[in-house]
């Protein structure tokens, strides 16, 4: 894959970055801002953004082998993808996140890491069987910096401002403020699922209440407990104005369900965390059904959208002022030809989702085998179809 | 006490009950075959109240639970009376995916339906499908998947199984993440958008619907 904006487009196209996103949050859009989610997985099979050829095993073991990856992938992304995000090494400091992929929640509470060539690392359940499944209660709250592999994370942390000590760059370019996985938490319910196993949990909310209460409180706590701790480490205050939260498991279950089991749990993260909004949720696959409750009782003026989503209805339901992200999903996206994806975006702003405050993208992350011809043609679509004025 | 009753104890994910009325029924004279009807029509209720967003997963998978139970009880009376289940289906996730609960629904709604399952669980290697199709004689394989990396995998196995040379195999695929169109790309024999309409579209795959 070559370069697809020059080096010296550069400054042209931060330039209109920073135009289109002025107007959007001026509420005068000049066209909908399109960003593209792709996180390190998508270029691990790319030579030139991983030239070494770094597996998972590595990234998880070796702090500076995990720190490079990521620098060498975002700075792929921003020589690569002309999404409505600035381009070029950043000016004052690569910014980044140690990344541990969605296996942190589960492997601080103890479940082993499993890696598999070519596919991004797992979890399996430690609390599957009868005799196992009360185990955490009696061990407790994992130590918040160093119970299962955050003592990994957070060598990798200490080990990033080691080598911002030192002054080392990557590009020429400085290491800047650095945030850990186990920051956020990837929900309740994803999270007990992840322990229990996700046949064993759901069962457990329907024949086992008592239980499954239980240890939704208990990951709660634990999870809320950690979070407050790493924003006090790193020096963040412990409440922003609004608080971002998935609950990807969600769309398993029914709305009875969630607003009597799982939105008390969602609740006091908001709590936790936010001065009481607007807040965020992130929510793949078929969660949509859930949209207008937890913007009601939650304030969460922000949904990030997997599939399947009906934008036009969506919008309806959520009123102009709530911002929707989202797009083609990852899965047409697969075996969708350019025009076909080009001829997606036009149908997906052609619901009225535009009528209220709308970001473009892949529905959700893209996966490494999606092209960049596809990638290109959904910004150009954006950019052709998506416009105000 | 009747099947109704049967049916509706499964639907509503209740097992004692559902144990305890296969129980009686069988006792009260009624055949292996016509209380087979009874769990069947409950797990296509079920089925079908999935497909329409009128339940979830977890009530799917208490109906299941329910349904299993029962079949302790049916199955040895079920082989007394010669009646073997008409096809043999193997299920399992495809290499490098942990993810087991649309596999556990489709093998379920399977069985439901009076498949045998073999069930292989999850992290299945393509030649471990070629293996369990050949030893069990499989009328169809399905092969699930929950995330978009792991999906080249079940090319992989479909390729695997069309090579092994299994005449009578056909493959179905699905899961959150696969498509219509995925599965006509890599060459599957059908697709299945959920676990309800898993049992329509191996039906009509198998040529019974």
């Amino acid at each position: 894959m070559n370069s697809v904006v020059s080096p010296l487009d550069f400054e042209r196209h931060n330039d209109e970055v920073r135009q289109v996103w002025d107007a959007y949050r001026e509420g005068n859009p000049i066209r909908v801002p399109i960003v593209i989610g792709a996180n390190k997985r998508y270029t691990m099979d790319l030579p030139e953004a991983n030239p070494r050829g770094l597996g998972w095993p590595q990234l998880f073991s070796d702090p500076h082998s995990m720190i490079e990856r990521e620098l060498e992938h975002q700075l792929w992304v921003r020589t690569h993808i002309p999404q409505d995000a600035e381009m070029g090494p950043p000016p004052d400091g690569w910014n980044f996140y140690l990344d541990y992929l969605n296996v942190y929640d589960a492997a601080w509470f103890g479940a082993p890491i499993h890696f598999y060539d070519h596919e991004v690392p797992d979890t399996t359940p430690i609390l599957a069987d009868e005799d196992s499944k009360r185990k955490l209660f009696d061990t407790g709250i994992p130590d918040l910096f160093a119970g299962g592999f955050q003592a990994r994370v957070w060598e990798a942390w200490d080990y990033a401002q080691e080598l911002k000590r030192s002054g080392w760059t990557f590009a020429g370019v400085p290491i800047g403020e650095v945030n850990v996985s186990g920051y956020g938490c990837d929900g309740p319910l994803t999270v007990c699922c992840n322990l229990r196993g996700a046949t064993e949990f759901l069962t457990d909310l329907a024949m086992d209440e008592e239980y499954a209460d239980e240890l939704l409180a208990y990951v709660t706590e634990a999870c809320i407990a950690r979070m407050a701790a790493y924003r006090e480490r790193l020096g963040h205050p412990a409440k922003a104005q609004g608080h971002y939260m998935p609950d990807d498991s969600i769309q398993l279950i029914s709305e009875t369900m969630y607003v009597e089991r799982i939105l008390p749990h969602h609740k006091r993260f908001m709590e936790a965390f936010s001065l009481g909004g607007p807040n965020g949720f992130h929510l793949c696959g078929d969660a949509t059904r859930h949209f207008a409750t937890i913007q009601r009782e939650m304030n969460v003026q922000w949904f990030d959208t997997g599939f399947p989503v009906d934008f036009g209805a969506l919008r309806r339901k959520l009123g102009p002022d709530c911002e929707i992200l989202g797009g083609p999903s990852v899965p047409f996206m697969m075996t969708a030809s350019p025009d076909e994806v080009r001829s997606e975006v036009k149908r997906v702003l052609d619901t009225g989702v535009m009528d209220g405050k709308f970001v473009l993208r892949e529905g959700n992350n893209l996966p490494p085998n999606v092209g960049m011809d596809k990638v290109m043609a959904l910004i150009d679509a954006g950019k052709e179809f998506g416009r105000y004025r | 006490m009747s099947l109704q009753d049967l049916t509706q104890a499964v639907i509503g994910g209740k097992r004692d009950i559902a144990r305890d009325l296969t129980t009686a029924l069988l006792e009260g004279g009624e055949s292996p075959e016509t209380v087979l009807g009874a769990l069947v029509e409950a797990m296509d209720v079920v089925g079908g109240r999935f497909q329409r967003n009128e339940a979830f997963v977890p009530e799917m998978l208490i109906a299941a639970r329910a349904m299993k139970e029962a079949m302790t009880i049916l199955e040895p009376k079920l082989a007394d009376a010669g009646i073997e289940p008409e096809f043999t289906a193997v299920v399992g996730t495809v290499q490098g995916d942990l993810h087991d609960i649309g596999k556990n629904l489709v093998a379920t709604m399977w069985k439901g339906a009076n498949f045998r399952v073999i069930d292989l669980g999850t992290n299945v290697p393509a030649e471990k499908f070629v293996e369990a199709a050949k030893e069990h004689n499989a009328d169809l394989v399905g092969l699930s998947a929950l995330l978009t990396t792991t999906m080249p995998n079940m090319k992989a196995a479909i390729e695997a199984i069309k090579a092994a040379g299994l005449p009578k195999t056909k493959v179905m695929v699905g899961g959150a993440p696969v498509t219509q169109e995925f599965a006509d790309s890599i060459g599957a024999d059908a697709f299945a958008p959920d676990a309800g309409a898993a049992v329509t579209a191996a039906r009509k795959l198998l040529g019974v619907a």
